[in-house]
């Protein structure tokens, strides 16, 4: 079973500071800190599903590349900045949080409060990472090369997963779940990165335009929005699903989430075909 | 001597001839070595003999007597005064039904109801393997008894199912799903299908949302999350 672990000062500083949060410190002594942290699981994938929505729509404005550009202008301000780079505390989280459900259900990795403290550790790297992207704004990277690199990842973990999953006798949309999120994973961080390089890479209609005309990113961006918005869809079911008993709300409910998501892949797919 | 606490009480109250629901308050004075079961007992014979609580064993074998205090699912025979004003840093306890069930009245839930559940998951062998011929019984190693034992250990207090959080209003549930795993591995457990079906039926055991509550909660420390994720993982 699980290996005990020496908790450093460092960490037995944090958890201190966070049980001075009343809610906190009230889940953590009822429910215990891994409850918490499904919580913000759930709290992070609901961000990202209204970040997603925006972000579709914003991308949308690129039909009429000067209203984009001119958005964007008005958008590349500090608060908005920080906002934009805000974003990626709950992506790692969502991203790491998500691999370590991996781990232990599907790799029988025990050792959960160790893949926690990496958790932690991974997720500041990256943090700090965007951040300084955001600050700098000059770095330079070839796009084939970015993206070969990460959709190789990206194809290894969905393998990976795919093939121990798969053979499972759990609930098809479950395992899909698990199958997109491994896809994602890798897929998601790098968006992120990518897309703060430089300005121009994520903000100039022109540069966008012109890259993803390429066959490749478009395959990609095809295969990216459908798994993102399926991972998001079963997502916000799952959580519908613990509240509503099963009967005509939840039905309704689920009816609706189908509704919503077929709308934004409408948009969506449009978007990769139409640019 | 133990040291004495005067505890406050605000327990949930509720009167299914009116239906309706209050927080009442009692202020005890008792020794730090009295079990919660104790301090409603002297509730009942001091001050209140209508309020309603219930337990059978006292000795944390039955799992009648779960209730929530200060938001944690326990059993209240094993909750000590002192320990709980240790651990919860106050003497001021809220005590609540659980809610995986109606409340019949006050701190007794409708245990009948929630063992239905159980029941699905058809706690017992359903087509036990014939004993060994050498002999009149049916011989486990203690290799393999030692992969499951620790979830033979459940009571079905459902604490686990109180503090889930994937609720159980579309899961079987953390208890009622390991009482499904334990028996996919007992080796005298011959009925695989139809315990695989169980298994990962709408209501089963990918419904788990791995939060481990139910191993931070459960009275027999049993490590519940990891019997489910085994059942996730295919290991059947």
């Amino acid at each position: 079973m699980e290996k005990a672990l020496t908790i450093t000062k460092v960490e037995s500083y944090i958890i201190s500071l966070m049980g001075k949060f009343p809610i906190l410190s009230y889940y953590a002594n009822t429910r215990g800190w891994s409850f918490l942290i499904s919580w913000g699981h759930r709290l992070a994938g609901l961000t990202l599903v209204g970040y997603m929505f925006a972000h579709i729509y914003t991308l949308s404005l690129l039909f009429t590349p000067a209203t984009f550009d001119a958005d964007m202008k008005f958008l590349h301000n500090i608060v908005f900045s920080f906002l934009e780079w805000a974003v990626a505390i709950p992506l790692i989280f969502h991203s790491l949080n998500g691999g370590r459900l991996i781990l232990y259900e599907l790799f029988h990795m025990r050792e959960d409060e160790i893949v926690i403290r990496w958790m932690i550790i991974l997720g500041l790297i990256y943090i700090f990472i965007v951040g300084f992207f955001f600050i700098e704004e000059a770095q330079q990277i070839s796009v084939a090369l970015f993206w070969s690199i990460t959709v190789a990842i990206s194809l290894i973990a969905f393998l990976i997963v795919l093939n121990k999953v798969w053979v499972t006798g759990n609930s098809i949309l479950w395992k899909l779940q698990r199958i997109t999120g491994a896809f994602m994973f890798p897929m998601l961080l790098g968006h992120m990165l990518f897309m703060h390089m430089n300005y121009l890479t994520g903000h100039d209609s022109r540069t966008i335009l012109e890259r993803v005309q390429n066959p490749f990113i478009k395959g990609m961006d095809f295969v990216f929005i459908i798994f993102l918005l399926f991972h998001a869809g079963y997502g916000l079911f799952s959580i519908v699903a613990d509240y509503i008993k099963p009967g005509p709300l939840l039905k309704s409910l689920t009816f609706l989430i189908i509704i919503v998501i077929a709308i934004s892949a409408f948009f969506g797919i449009r978007l990769v075909v139409a640019l | 001597m133990s040291k004495s606490y005067t505890i406050t009480l605000e327990i949930s109250r509720y009167d299914p001839d009116t239906k309706l629901s209050w927080i009442q308050t009692y202020q005890v004075e008792v020794g730090g070595i009295l079990r919660f079961v104790d301090v409603l007992r002297k509730v009942n014979d001091e001050q209140d003999p209508t309020l309603a609580w219930a337990s059978s064993c006292e000795h944390a074998q039955c799992g009648s007597c779960g209730i929530i205090v200060n938001g944690k699912p326990l059993l209240a025979c094993e909750l000590l005064v002192r320990d709980a004003v240790e651990k919860f840093n106050t003497q001021k306890f809220t005590l609540k039904p659980l809610n995986i069930a109606p409340v019949l009245r006050d701190l007794v839930v409708d245990l009948e109801k929630a063992y239905d559940k159980v029941h699905e998951a058809l706690p017992y062998l359903i087509k036990p393997a014939p004993p060994h011929p050498d002999g009149d019984e049916y011989r486990i190693s203690p290799e393999k008894l030692d992969i499951y034992v620790e979830a033979t250990r459940c009571i079905n207090c459902f604490c686990c199912a109180t503090a889930c959080i994937s609720s159980h209003r579309n899961f079987l549930g953390p208890n009622v799903t390991m009482a499904n795993i334990v028996r996919l591995m007992d080796p005298r457990e011959t009925a695989k299908e139809e315990r695989m079906d169980i298994l990962y039926r709408e209501d089963g055991v990918y419904r788990c949302h791995t939060s481990r509550a139910c191993s931070f909660v459960c009275p027999k420390e049993i490590d519940v999350s990891h019997f489910l994720a085994l059942g996730k993982e295919g290991k059947f």
